[in-house]
């Protein structure tokens, strides 16, 4: 919230009707009005507040000091008296001033309560209907809530007002994309152009050009798109977009050899190793037209498919010798002899260069048999040519150094870790590990080894070691965390979170957080799941739903910023992908978790159990180590030693200044200290209504995940507690349709049947005899 | 002590054998706080003696000249520790010194390479170029033929034979090897 309020041109009292008189201000109280307002704008909220209550001595009831008031105190996080303060404004202005509908606006987009701001905004409006500040914050939601319908009207409003204003027409072509009238969006762009000089710089003619390509392609006009790139090619200097571009509307005139030989051109003079240029290389080949087109790599794919494939790619190579992607492409589709002859020049290669991440690359052709059968012979005949001839079988000429021999183990250790046979797996390990224990990278393999074989201290045991091999290292640090995690040890990986942390005095939890570090916080969750605490585990988990609140929140500093820099496609494209952020597989993972810990949680309390009392404070100090700090620091102090000072956090820059700029005369409590930090990390958990805080992870999941069998049996639980009887059978029968074999489906049925539909009107209690759910 | 032992396996492919560019492929650690990890881990494997955690620390301390790993391109395969100490221990000047190789070796699987020849050639050049180092010696399990053999070839004499030298391995005698410097 920083900006101001309303433009400071406008005398309070024009907003309020004149036959109020305690809504109208004295000349000495409207001038100390204005210096609440500048008070506020330049963040100097204590003091604001001090010249509003000076004002309210005099005139307790004025609307608008009272919503001031409530929205410096809303900054300095007072919160509830804030909105009690602002909707009294409100009723005292009897909701005809804009500044307070203006005020209330502010105060919920503060808490992301946008729908609200929205309508607040509207009446502001309504009563001052060209208050360029209010439209423009209007705008700023309208397009953070995709309201395309309001945006349009907003920024023709804002165009009408200030036509001199270049990013006035941006933003009214950008609401008419939105909108999906692109002729129109053309149109204005076309008469800016006219009227005004769009872009100053190089980069931005150019991306004010591509971004009216951009417009042409989404229309449909394939044809009028090529023209186009044609007329700017000297003007855009983004090649690379336009051939894409180019390329995409030959197949959307269905021209795939065009297109075929555009790819062609970004593959060999852009970028050899795009996987996405290479798929659609081989999707618009002349042998492929007419069968199902490429989607995956790593599925296999039918015979015929593979031999087409194969040729392909084979002709590729030749063409572009370089492309190291191409090459292992070839794997995923070549078969027999040939697949035999290529795994090994593959493999070798890097086997002779030890490269540790060999064996991920590989991973994909695991999923074929016979692939499997070929590659077990080939590695453990290596490795047995290597340990006693010190050559590969092929080579006998060439001598190796004896490492090969050791990578060429640690293959055969992690292809059998791959199959799953893990006893076997081990053992190689272990001749591997014999053979040359100063490699960190054996003990990581043989962690994950045990781990998958549930010898969960073994499994850290070995990271550790391999972690003290290398201290300096930071991925052996955070692989040894996360077994620490798996080992429900909880506070040794915390303590070695502080390694690497930015700032060691402050706690890491602070740096995990503030890092948006997700992986660690399911993995402690589920720690502090494992082990009981269910509120701490949810307070974990639960973080990572506010990352991705503050991820869309984020976006809101960019609306203004790209309209200026006319940076539009890039624009464009992060608008719609912020629709899609729930999608992201660690969102999911983390929803799931959630409502199944609502769901526990509700049936704990259903039984009496009190949670509160499972919680495990694992990070409060004792009444030793307090005393032992208290002699500490007074020694500190003896010895005349200053008091380090506490860093300031800079944290981001938007954010959080609202707390940093504050007040330079007042020495209030340091609002930046990490303990703050630390409070505002600490999520409070719904314990009273817990299936309802569930319900909108619930839809998420049903919305992003529908393939996700588990999700459905997690939301099943849900809804039979909430007694919605449809939405039950809803999850029951996608479980059924995914996995017929599912565990749980027996005692879901059972559930399911149990159900007591006495209160279910008589249509739904129809559905539910009739639908099968055998 | 040092330990050299003979590689178990026959090699029947003579050419091409890469130990003249395998000091091209060697690196040198100085040993820090962070390499001890390491240095532990092939002590451990190399000698049959378990060193005390003041050996260590003692290590940190001495001349990085005489104290390093041994990486063949990115593996650490091979370590040395020495210390200076003066020839007469009443001395009380600094003008006569000698170099004590405390522990000396090279992972088994990578020996028959010519390592261990890199790094006692590094380790005589630079105790040749202090003036004040007169002579370099170590101590010898009597049972290891090969190592004295390898210190043989670099001009090592065997000073004299002392018994009861280890106090928790068989034999315990071991051999006192000296090569004077000047």
């Amino acid at each position: 919230v920083s900006q101001p309020v309303c433009s400071c041109t406008m005398p309070p009292k024009t907003s309020t009707p004149p036959s109020d008189p305690s809504q109208t201000l004295p000349p000495k109280q409207q001038t100390q009005f204005k210096q609440v307002v500048k008070l506020y704008e330049s963040k100097h909220y204590k003091k604001a507040n001090k010249v509003a209550d000076s004002i309210l001595k005099t005139h307790p009831n004025h609307g608008e000091t009272l919503s001031m008031k409530g929205l410096t105190l809303s900054v300095l996080n007072k919160k509830e008296e804030a909105y009690q303060l602002v909707k009294r404004g409100l009723t005292e202005s009897k909701f005809k001033s804009h500044v307070c509908w203006h005020v209330y606006g502010l105060l919920h987009r503060a808490d992301r309560n946008y729908k609200e701001a929205i309508k607040c905004y509207n009446n502001a409006l309504k009563i001052d209907k060209n208050n360029l500040q209010v439209l423009r914050d209007l705008a700023q939601l309208q397009v953070q809530c995709m309201e395309t319908n309001g945006l349009l009207i907003t920024r023709h409003k804002l165009l009408e007002l200030k036509p001199g204003h270049k990013f006035n027409w941006v933003g009214f072509a950008v609401a008419q994309h939105l909108a999906k009238n692109y002729s129109t969006a053309l149109q204005v762009l076309h008469n800016f152009e006219t009227l005004l000089d769009p872009a100053d710089t190089k980069y931005e003619k150019s991306e004010f050009v591509m971004y009216r390509n951009m417009i042409m392609f989404e229309s449909g006009d394939f044809n009028k798109t090529l023209e186009h790139l044609e007329a700017i090619k000297d003007v855009s200097v983004d090649k690379v977009g336009m051939l894409e571009t180019k390329a995409k509307c030959y197949r959307g005139l269905d021209k795939p050899s065009d297109a075929h030989a555009v790819y062609f051109e970004l593959i060999q003079s852009y970028n050899c190793e795009h996987r996405g240029y290479i798929m659609d290389y081989v999707n618009t080949a002349e042998a492929m037209q007419g069968k199902q087109p490429l989607t995956s790599w790593t599925e296999p794919q039918s015979k015929e498919v593979c031999e087409v494939v194969y040729k392909i790619l084979e002709d590729l190579e030749q063409k572009v010798p370089a492309s190291h992607v191409v090459r292992r492409l070839v794997l995923d589709v070549a078969v027999g002899d040939a697949f035999k002859t290529r795994t090994t020049a593959f493999v070798q290669r890097y086997l002779k260069k030890t490269i540790p991440a060999l064996f991920s690359a590989l991973k994909s052709l695991y999923n074929t048999p016979e692939k499997i059968e070929i590659m077990e012979k080939l590695f453990v005949s290596w490795e047995e040519s290597l340990r006693t001839k010190q050559c590969f079988p092929e080579t006998p000429d060439e001598t190796e150094l004896p490492q090969t021999g050791l990578w060429a183990t640690m293959l055969v250790s992690a292809h059998f870790y791959r199959k799953a046979e893990y006893e076997t797996a081990l053992t190689w390990i272990e001749k591997a590990i014999a053979h040359t224990p100063t490699v960190e990278m054996l003990y990581i393999l043989q962690a994950r080894i045990l781990k998958h074989m549930n010898k969960l201290q073994e499994a850290s045991d070995a990271v550790e070691k391999a972690r003290l091999l290398d201290t300096a290292d930071r991925y052996l640090n955070t692989k040894a965390v996360k077994y620490h995690l798996r080992n429900n040890k909880i506070k040794e990986a915390d303590r070695l979170t502080a390694t690497f942390a930015r700032a060691p005095e402050e706690p890491p939890l602070n740096n995990v957080v503030e890092m948006q570090c997700t992986w660690y916080e399911i993995e402690e969750g589920d720690a502090y799941y494992r082990l009981g605490d269910i509120i701490t585990a949810m307070k974990k988990w639960l973080l990572v739903d506010k990352h991705f609140g503050d991820i869309s929140e984020d976006q809101m500093d960019f609306h203004q910023y790209c309209l200026r820099k006319l940076t539009l496609r890039a624009y464009i494209e992060t608008l719609r992908w912020d629709k899609k952020t729930h999608h992201y597989p660690v969102y999911l993972k983390a929803a799931k978790k959630v409502v199944q810990g609502f769901t526990e949680i509700y049936d704990q309390q259903q039984q009496g159990v009190d949670l509160q009392s499972k919680v495990l404070h694992l990070f409060k100090e004792t009444e030793e180590e307090k005393a032992a700090k208290e002699a500490e620091e007074k020694e500190k102090e003896k010895a005349g030693a200053k008091k380090k000072q506490q860093p300031k956090r800079k944290g981001k820059p938007q954010k959080n200044k609202k707390r940093q700029d504050d007040d330079d005369d007042d020495d209030d409590e340091d609002e930046e200290d990490p303990s703050a930090l630390a409070k505002e990390y600490d999520l409070k958990v719904d314990l009273q209504t817990p299936l309802d805080s569930a319900v909108r992870f619930a839809e998420s999941l049903q919305q992003y995940a529908p393939e996700d069998v588990e999700a459905h049996a997690v939301c099943f639980k849900l809804y039979l507690r909430r007694k919605k009887p449809l939405l039950v059978l809803r999850h029951l029968l996608q479980v059924i349709k995914l996995n017929k074999d599912y565990k749980d489906l027996p005692q879901m049925r059972e559930q399911f049947k149990a159900m007591d539909l006495s209160d279910a009107p008589a249509a739904v209690q129809q559905v539910i005899k009739e639908t099968p759910i055998a | 002590m040092t330990s050299t032992e003979e590689n178990n396996t026959t090699s029947t492919n003579n050419t091409a054998t890469p130990t003249n560019d395998i000091r091209s492929k060697l690196h040198y650690i100085d040993i820090g706080e962070r390499q001890l990890e390491l240095l532990r881990t092939l002590n451990a494997v190399t000698f049959p003696v378990q060193y005390q955690e003041q050996f260590y620390q003692q290590v940190l301390h001495s001349p990085v000249e005489y104290n390093f790993l041994v990486n063949l391109t990115d593996i650490t395969v091979g370590a040395v520790c020495c210390r200076v100490e003066k020839i007469n221990p009443d001395d009380k000047s600094d003008q006569n010194l000698k170099l004590y190789i405390m522990t000396f070796g090279v992972l088994a699987a990578y020996r028959q390479l010519k390592i261990g020849s890199a790094m006692l050639d590094r380790i005589i050049a630079a105790a040749s170029k202090n003036s004040h180092i007169q002579e370099v010696h170590l101590h010898v399990q009597i049972n290891n033929d090969v190592a004295v053999k390898f210190y043989q070839k670099f001009g090592f004499e065997l000073k004299d034979t002392l018994k009861g030298y280890y106090k928790r391995i068989e034999p315990a005698d071991a051999h006192h090897l000296v090569k004077k410097l000047r």
